[in-house]
């Protein structure tokens, strides 16, 4: 190609992306950045005009607040054992809806319903079952015999989180079925059949080749997934409120910012929410070898 | 190294039947091919024998064992597919070895037996690749590596060669034949290409609708084919047709349709009247389609330098009486007569 | 000008509504509270105000729980939203809210300022501005079951520790007679404001402080306070059921209304809805002022009054001030009394012959009303709600177990000095 097409269709990549990177900057940049000044001055919500600058003491701040600690240790356990578990029901259920089984295009379709539910109309859905007096659930445990008398699920300590874990399955393992699915569709049925033809034990067929053939799509799903689970804000806040048991540390942030009025703390904890989530995006993308191309 | 009998084997999937009743033996060390137009049920056959797919009527015996309701690694077969199948994920030497790997055998065995089956197929050097960085004709010889390496008593292979183009696919085709004789395994092929069927096969099986309508060497089903379906299927270009009335002096006993080979037919100065429509070079040999005058297309092959007249030029057609073939109205061939 | 103009029409009430209706029907924008009967009563109040005044009223549900309410507010206020003109206060908002209020003594008479309360009053001023106008008192109290106290031959209880023995007496009984969901006390434990309440209760009754005291030191680490929550975290599981964790007000009126506890916390609404036609407890409910620490000492309701303001960026703050007046004033809190007893801020109304045939507790209520503890919104101005918040999280995790009450109120202690050092309230 001669020299001055390569520049010209240079200049075109910039014109084809120029909408994109205008966007970004409005929609991405700006709000992040204007979060970043904020967190460096000690503004507050009832007088927002009138601050002054108070370094990185904010970031200090956070993290000398032991609710800080505590809603970051929640988020994490929230986020590992809800996509652990989103992840191997996600496969399992795939690998079953990949069956040719009787009914499967309904099942297809109706497994995605609480994936169709807003999150806040789920988590109220939850709230009115899990009723420690009034809840469906209990009434089921206690008419099976499994307990005698109502348990207070968002009350108990032990069982807080893990409420919110399993509501967080029952909403999103469809959106993992969904991804895996589509992964498995996408690996040869042939090459399945060769192994099969090969004598290779179902269990390693299953180890050995769709796992390893499923991993872009099991990664892409985790890393959606593991992204929202960090920034979890409306399924805790419904089912717990303010309860120190579930907050996150959206939660966190948005106390500070919106109770407490307090914007430059409140930007400074979205701040470390960002850093976070972009950590765990970066050593995800890395573990999980994303930037590199499929195989096949 | 086996033999292999179906006897009345049965294929159906809800109401349609796709085998219906297939018998046939294949003794231990044949090459067989499996021909037929698309959805014949060629295909079914093989995997039918492969274990892929279940009989629903039937039986399978290899090496003179019931096999019908073994699991496909226990009947002692290796299959070829038409998309190779490689792992795309496992190096060509792990795709190799990978079946011996899952059934326990050491390591340095493993490897030794790898690196002699891809001696054997010339691929010693790509060892360390991956799949996708393999030509097609390079992907066919891991496929067929993979197979080799379990030293299988038969070999099946779905139409191994429709995704390679034509240079590669004769290559391959000579690299099958040598294998097989080296080898001395019985081997199941499926093709759509007659080509491929008449060069591999010590006998084809041809099929149409879930049935074999003949099996034979090539030459037996050129020179004698049981019916009019195995006389358009085999032989390139096919034979020409027309009705028995049409061709007046040529007709046989019984016969309501009769049929020539191309290679037969003559141009001369008396004979079936026709008109020359056009003219292929092909350099070795010159393709000439003629219409007759009921409207048929006839196709004529001439030598490379052969004199041949200019398009709509009448011409006159002849052909020796034995290289007539007549078909009743069933489409069953006619025996010709003694004269 | 309209300033001095709707001054000078301020000299007679009347006046002032016709000239409103006379000036073009302004359409101003109240927020009411969302619960079902309380948003009832308080739009049928606005209706009637609009039809009389020719003015059109437009009216928005506050967010279910006044902890939502709070930042909506503060969203609205800070863009200077001429969308919000009368607003229902929580008397804890008022220090927060100060500087974005109207002061109300600039358009409301004295005379008629002073038929509230006194307390009142001043829990609705700040620095000398009154912003919220008080609408109806209120306090925490106690409902019981008359019934079952006589059954078992009960006093009503005047101490925590007596209100813990009576309700296991009575659970236990009712529970062997063959209601196993019946339980001994219900509140309102949740992780929210309203826990804030509750505890300042326990602590205020005996002798434990309001977290922060009038002059600003954080007071909360004292043996008082440690006792009594101690006390409340251990009805936790006993006579109240492990889900007042996560109560609120109306999901442990719940329980308390389906017949299932002896005792309620509660605010003087739940008088209202037990004694409603389609109560189950009609007849069956008392109520009396919350126990105290130790016999002889003083009981201490949650002061929960509500208060009206109006926002200082309104486009009609005539017809605003209007609104208000009608919504607060005598007549509207009379009938406010007696259809749902809601508690009048306007002392007449408590020796008002119909009003008290209606509510005949609110003799009772009015003494409850004067011991009434104040959070300490009034010190903490706008920090208030990161000490309450610091001071619900502390006790809720005390009451759920996870901490004991000696270590989570000296945590708290140095919490609260922290966000006093930030704030500097």
């Amino acid at each position: 190609m001669s020299r001055v097409l390569a520049r010209r269709e240079r200049r075109a990549a910039w014109l084809f992306l120029a909408p994109a990177i205008v966007v970004l900057l409005l929609v991405a940049a700006w709000p992040l950045s204007k979060t970043f000044y904020l967190s460096l001055t000690d503004a507050n919500f009832g007088n927002p005009d009138q601050y002054g600058f108070v370094g990185l003491r904010n970031y200090a701040d956070v993290l000398d607040d032991r609710l800080w600690w505590k809603s970051l240790s929640n988020t994490l356990f929230f986020t590992v054992a809800s996509v652990g578990i989103e992840t191997v029901l996600g496969i399992a259920i795939a690998l079953l809806l990949n069956q040719a089984i009787p009914g499967r295009g309904m099942l297809r379709a109706s497994i995605l319903i609480p994936w169709a539910i807003p999150v806040v109309v789920s988590a109220k859905i939850w709230e009115w079952m899990l009723h420690d007096q009034f809840g469906v659930i209990n009434a089921v445990l206690i008419h099976l015999g499994v307990i005698e008398r109502g348990l207070a699920w968002m009350a108990e300590p032990g069982l807080a989180l893990w409420v919110i874990v399993f509501v967080d399955v029952w909403i999103t393992t469809p959106f993992m079925v969904l991804l895996i699915l589509a992964g498995l569709q996408m690996i040869s049925k042939e090459v399945l059949e060769a192994a099969y033809v090969d004598g290779v034990p179902a269990w390693r067929r299953f180890i050995s080749i769709t796992l390893p053939l499923l991993r872009p799509s099991i990664g892409v799903a985790v890393l959606f997934r593991t992204l929202d689970a960090l920034r979890m804000f409306d399924l805790s806040y419904v089912l717990g409120g303010n309860s120190q048991k579930t907050m996150t540390v959206s939660i966190y942030a948005r106390n500070q910012l919106v109770s407490f009025q307090q914007m430059g703390l409140g930007s400074a904890a979205s701040t470390w929410v960002f850093f976070l989530v972009a950590l765990a995006a970066i050593l995800l993308i890395g573990l999980l070898k994303l930037h590199k191309p499929a195989e096949g | 190294m086996a033999s292999v009998t179906l006897t009345g084997a049965q294929k159906r999937f809800g109401n349609v039947t796709v085998i219906s009743g297939v018998d046939l033996q294949i003794a231990d060390g044949e090459f067989v091919v499996f021909v037929g137009p698309s959805g014949c049920g060629k295909s079914t056959l093989l995997r039918m024998i492969a274990g892929l797919e279940d009989f629903s009527g039937g039986s399978l015996q290899i090496g003179g064992k019931h096999m019908e309701d073994v699991m496909a690694s226990k009947r002692g077969v290796a299959m070829v597919f038409q998309s190779y199948a490689l792992y795309p994920h496992m190096t060509v030497a792990r795709n190799i070895g990978f079946a011996l790997e899952t059934n326990g055998m050491p390591r340095a065995e493993i490897a030794r037996k790898t690196r002699e089956v891809a001696e054997l197929l010339k691929i010693g050097k790509l060892l360390d690749r991956k799949p996708r960085e393999l030509s097609g004709g390079q992907r066919q010889r891991v496929a067929i590596g993979r197979a080799l390496v379990r030293s299988p008593d038969v070999f099946l292979f779905d139409e191994p060669l429709s995704n390679l183009d034509a240079d590669l696919r004769t290559e391959m085709r000579a690299e099958i034949a040598r294998l097989h004789k080296e080898l001395g395994v019985t081997m199941i092929y499926v093709t759509h290409d007659q080509v491929e069927a008449m060069t591999l096969a010590d006998r084809i099986v041809v099929l149409r609708e879930g049935r074999i309508e003949q099996v034979g060497t090539p030459a037996e089903l050129y020179a004698h084919p049981a019916n009019e379906f195995v006389a358009s299927f085999i032989g390139s270009p096919r034979m020409n047709f027309a009705a028995a009335a049409d061709v007046p002096g040529r007709g046989m006993g019984g016969a309501v349709k009769l049929g020539v080979r191309p290679e037969a037919i003559l141009l001369s100065s008396s004979g079936l009247a026709a008109t020359l429509e056009r003219v292929e070079d092909l350099g070795h040999e010159q393709l000439i389609y003629v219409r007759l005058e009921n409207g048929r297309l006839w196709t004529l092959r001439a030598a490379k330098d052969a004199d041949v007249p200019q398009p709509g030029a009448p011409i006159f057609l002849d052909w020796p009486d034995a290289a007539t073939y007549g078909f009743d109205a069933a489409g069953r061939a006619v025996q010709r007569s003694a004269a | 000008m309209i300033h001095s103009k709707f001054k000078t029409s301020l000299l007679c009430g009347s006046v002032a509504v016709a000239m409103a209706s006379a000036a073009g029907a302004d359409t101003v924008s109240l927020f009411c509270s969302a619960s079902g009967a309380e948003y009832q009563l308080c739009s049928d109040a606005a209706t009637a105000w609009a039809k009389d005044t020719g003015n059109e009223v437009k009216i928005n549900k506050m967010p279910a729980s006044w902890d939502e309410a709070l930042p909506l507010y503060q969203q609205l206020l800070s863009a200077k939203s001429p969308d919000i003109d009368v607003m229902l206060l929580d008397v804890v908002w008022v220090g927060m809210l100060k500087d974005q209020l109207l002061d109300l003594n600039t358009v409301v008479p004295a005379e008629e300022i002073a038929q509230h309360f006194a307390s009142t009053v001043a829990a609705g001023s700040v620095d000398g501005k009154l912003v919220g106008m008080p609408w109806y008192a209120d306090t925490g109290l106690m409902f019981y079951r008359k019934d079952l106290l006589e059954k078992y031959g009960k006093p009503v209880p005047k101490t925590w520790a007596e209100m813990t023995d009576t309700a296991k007496v009575i659970m236990e009984g009712e529970r062997a007679a063959g209601n196993p969901d019946m339980w001994g006390y219900v509140w309102q434990g949740k992780s929210y404001e309203g826990l804030s309440c509750d505890a300042i209760e326990w602590l205020a009754s005996s002798n434990g402080g309001t977290i922060v005291d009038a002059a600003g030191a954080v007071t909360v680490n004292n043996a008082d306070a440690i006792k009594a929550v101690d006390l409340a975290a251990s009805w936790v599981d006993t006579i109240s059921p492990k889900g007042v964790l996560d109560y609120d007000e109306e999901s442990s009126r719940g329980v308390f209304e389906t017949g299932n506890s002896v005792f309620h916390r509660n605010w003087s609404y739940v008088w209202g809805t037990s004694q409603g036609a389609d109560s189950k407890l009609k007849g069956l409910v008392g109520v009396t002022a919350l126990p105290s620490g130790s016999a002889g000492g003083p009981s201490a309701g949650c002061m929960g009054t509500a208060h009206m303001g109006v926002s200082k960026y309104s486009a009609h703050p005539e017809a605003a001030a209007s609104l208000l007046r009608f919504m607060t004033g005598l007549s509207e809190q009379k009938r406010r009394t007696i259809d749902a007893a809601y508690n009048p801020t306007i002392a007449t109304l408590y020796e008002d012959a119909e009003v008290l045939a209606a509510v005949p507790f609110l003799g009772d209520a009015r003494a409850a009303f004067d011991q009434a503890v104040s959070r300490p919104s009034s010190v903490t101005l706008g920090d208030y709600n990161q000490v309450s918040s610091a001071f619900y999280q502390a006790v809720h995790s005390v009451l759920a177990g996870e901490t004991t009450a000696t270590d989570a109120m000296s945590l708290l202690q140095a919490d609260l000095e922290k966000i006093k050092a930030r704030g500097g309230w």
